[in-house]
């Protein structure tokens, strides 16, 4: 489907009308924190914003699901499936959150298929919004990504002036954009207005490097006394795989509300804790911090690779800003392709 | 199946965990139904000797006379639970292991010196076996509820040993410490609070003790950086949990 445009000034009709038939989920700031939240219109959602504290992971994974309601009342056993999950949109996310949701894809759509995830992720309709000023600690082009496109989502909107030149990049994008059609217009010269943002913002990047060689520098590097060294420092809060989105690890629990009645929930879990890895009986594979340090750079940054054939860092810089002994992943990049494996 | 008969014990504490028991207003006819509380003195008029399927302990030990008392409690108890921090790890009263001599913290604080006999503050598993712990300055009330419930129902309570800032990434919070620059715990202290204290705007003060595998070398080094003194980091290390290898390394490593 060919290019469309949105006038700015049409974004908050749209998105109420949006709200009237979907879930809308949106970014909508408190104080200066910038969250995504569903909402019942388009009042406070956030436009200009830079990148959320929390990525929108949590609409596909959340922190807390439910699995199923149980009841063992009379002697029977009673399984009910969670409640449903209504159709949604998804407004306002970075292309760097919209990269980590193909990197989850892989994960929760293999041989094994996750419904809890994959049904929300169909009923979702995606749409992403182009980065116009990166953060500091931003670094998405360092890993592959852009700040203006977005492969995986459904729509990419992009501020050309005074009006979002509409990328169609679905076919849920193609519905989305048929079942609203007063509110876009035709391209005119759009297309050709978002290369000079394009430029504008790539030069607007204080991180650039390159994956080049990581990985296969990483391939060696499994022994290597560098992990020694950043475990040193990390206080193992896990606030990196909370901030992350693509981590998704999770831990599996029942709640008993009253010995009758209860339901198995997920939630989400870390690579930092030492009771992830440990087994019934007490033995841990990895039992200091250097190992679980270790693990969580290289299944970012070589794992991912190995298994999905894409990166698990997608360069949004959470990690990085939210550390508390700045334990940085760009870093850890420059570092690895700096340090001798042979060592 | 009778109900079983539940205590709770004092020794040198605030009683704030006591109390926070009696704020559990939602639940308390709910607990009442379940269980018999045979020995509650600050709750109750009437009570009962033991033996108990389940004993409370509030306060660190800090006398003789109550290691005596301890141990005649463990004997009485099926199940024994250290509640709040001061029973957990010595809390607020372990301080005064790290300021001195016995006799010169005696001196400070009573006239008559002659009938104080002090020892050094500790929490109960120093002495006896304790089967669960409920930490926090004063309890989570809910962590208490769970503990209650899965005694009931015969299962493993759900409490998870990891740090503060998982509670307050989850509640989308800025961070202290990285945005503000306070000298917060909360990435070596137990959660379980709900980061109650950062979701106030007020820096955690590791009420909880040491989470899981806790680096306070790493955080130590950090608070000098944010320009507290050697003395001011020392401090915050040995408030709630000096008692403990992981808080101690953190007071020693400035």
């Amino acid at each position: 489907m060919a290019n469309k445009t949105l006038k700015k000034d049409q974004v908050v009709s749209l998105l109420n009308k949006v709200a009237a038939t979907y879930q809308l989920i949106a970014p909508v700031a408190d104080d200066s924190v910038v969250m995504f939240k569903p909402l019942s219109s388009a009042e406070g959602v956030v436009f200009d914003y830079v990148n959320s504290v929390l990525p929108p992971k949590d609409y596909f994974f959340p922190q807390t699901e439910q699995m199923f309601k149980f009841s063992t009342r009379n002697n029977q056993i009673v399984i009910n499936p969670p409640d449903p999950v209504k159709e949604r949109v998804l407004f306002g996310i970075r292309p760097c959150d919209v990269q980590s949701i193909i990197a989850m894809d892989k994960v929760f759509d293999r041989e094994y298929k996750d419904t809890y995830y994959l049904d929300k992720r169909a009923k979702t309709t995606i749409i992403a919004v182009s980065c116009t000023e990166p953060l500091p600690t931003c670094f998405c082009t360092s890993v592959g990504g852009s700040p203006t496109s977005a492969p995986g989502a459904d729509l990419l909107l992009t501020d050309v002036g005074d009006v979002y030149l509409v990328e169609v990049l679905s076919e849920k994008g193609e519905a989305f954009v048929q079942k609203f059609s007063e509110f876009f217009g035709n391209e005119n010269g759009e297309g050709a207005k978002k290369a000079e943002v394009e430029k504008a913002v790539a030069a607007k990047f204080v991180r650039t490097t390159s994956l080049e060689g990581v990985k296969a520098k990483l391939d060696n590097m499994f022994e290597h006394p560098y992990w020694e060294r950043l475990a040193r420092k990390c206080l193992g809060c896990a606030c990196c795989t909370y901030v992350c989105p693509t981590c998704h690890c999770f831990d599996i629990c029942d709640f008993n509300s009253n010995g009758f009645e209860g339901e198995r929930f997920r939630c989400w879990d870390s690579c930092m804790f030492a009771d992830y890895t440990r087994m019934a009986g007490g033995h841990n594979p990895r039992p200091t911090k250097k190992e679980r340090v270790r693990n969580r750079f290289l299944h970012k940054l070589k794992y991912s690779w190995d298994r999905y054939g894409l990166g698990h860092c997608v360069g949004c810089g959470r990690c990085s800003r939210e550390c508390p002994v700045n334990l940085d992943i760009y870093t850890v990049i420059s570092d690895v392709k700096e340090v001798d494996a042979n060592v | 199946m009778a109900k079983p008969r539940i205590a709770f014990f004092k020794f040198s504490s605030c009683a704030g965990c006591q109390l926070s028991v009696l704020n559990l207003e939602e639940h308390l006819l709910d607990i009442f139904g379940a269980v018999d509380i045979a020995y509650f003195v600050m709750a109750k008029r009437e009570n009962h000797e033991g033996p108990y399927d389940v004993g409370f302990v509030e306060g660190a030990v800090t006398t003789p006379r109550e290691v005596q008392e301890l141990k005649k409690i463990r004997e009485e108890c099926k199940f024994l639970v250290a509640m709040g921090t001061c029973a957990c790890t010595g809390g607020i009263p372990s301080m005064k292991n790290f300021a001195g001599t016995q006799r010169q913290m005696e001196e400070k604080v009573y006239t008559e010196l002659w009938d104080i006999q002090s020892i050094p503050a500790h929490g109960i598993d120093y002495y006896v076996k304790v089967d669960a712990y409920l930490r926090g300055c004063a309890v989570d009330l809910g962590e208490l509820v769970e503990l209650l419930k899965s005694l009931l129902l015969g299962v493993s309570p759900h409490f998870r040993p990891h740090a503060v800032c998982n509670e307050c990434k989850l509640k989308e919070n800025v961070c202290l410490l990285v945005h503000k620059g306070k000298p917060c715990m909360g990435s070596v202290t137990a959660a379980g609070c709900g980061a109650l204290c950062p979701s106030l705007n007020r820096p955690c003060e590791g009420c909880r003790g040491p989470a899981n595998d806790a680096n306070t070398v790493s955080l130590a080094q950090k608070f000098l950086e944010l320009g507290l003194t050697r003395e001011d980091v020392r401090r915050k290390f040995l408030k709630y949990a000096g008692n403990t290898p992981e808080f101690r390394r953190g007071a020693e490593a400035v």
